[in-house]
């Protein structure tokens, strides 16, 4: 799965450490899933849309694995 | 349970560590057994119950640092990589077991091998009821 983190981080001006914090994670996990190396939850992909204020889809790029 | 009730328990764990670990250690001086596994358990349990305690008095004290460790202990790619460690290293260990049983047999030590066997046959059954528990919860 894709994502458009890091993007609209860098759009909105936020650090990584504050994204961390106000989605209740580490900084660590957020590095992971600007990477790709980590999917994100349905929750956690909630709380970071909430954050940035647009829809999930927006954000995650869902893709059906082979 | 709230993440401040679940420190206070660890902070009561910490001092029943350390009151074990003196208990041991008290007696052990005391009776001059010279036992080195109960002086060292005691020892060592006097260590982490003096750590433990520490460590959570310092969280209790500082709310940031709560806060931190909350985060620290809920966040979710670390309770994958927690679940995924415990995964690998049962599979690691029932592997090993497999190996020294056929091992200890060859090296006629047929009662050892036994044992391991039985410690691999104890996991698997506390796998599979821990697994139909966890089926009918969720």
């Amino acid at each position: 799965m894709k994502n458009r983190i890091k993007e609209y981080r860098k759009q909105n001006k936020i650090t990584q450490d504050d994204l961390a914090r106000a989605v209740d994670v580490t900084r660590q996990t957020i590095i992971s899933l600007e990477n790709g190396k980590y999917n994100a939850s349905l929750m956690l992909a909630h709380k970071i849309a909430v954050y940035f204020k647009v829809k999930i889809e927006d954000i995650f790029i869902f893709e059906e694995e082979e | 349970m709230k993440f401040v009730q679940k420190i206070k328990v660890r902070l009561i764990m910490g001092i029943v560590y350390i009151i074990i670990g003196a208990a041991l250690t008290i007696l052990n001086i005391f009776t001059q057994s010279k036992n080195d596994v109960l002086s060292m358990f005691g020892a060592i349990m006097l260590a982490i119950g003096v750590v433990y305690t520490i460590r959570n008095i310092r969280l209790m004290a500082n709310d940031e640092a709560m806060k931190n460790r909350k985060i620290y202990e809920n966040d979710e790619r670390n309770v994958m990589l927690y679940k995924n460690a415990r995964s690998i290293a049962f599979y690691l260990y029932i592997i090993a077991a497999g190996i020294a049983v056929m091992t200890l047999y060859l090296c006629n030590l047929p009662y050892e091998a036994q044992i391991v066997a039985y410690s691999v046959c104890a996991l698997c059954v506390i796998y599979w009821i821990t697994y139909f528990i966890l089926r009918r919860k969720y």
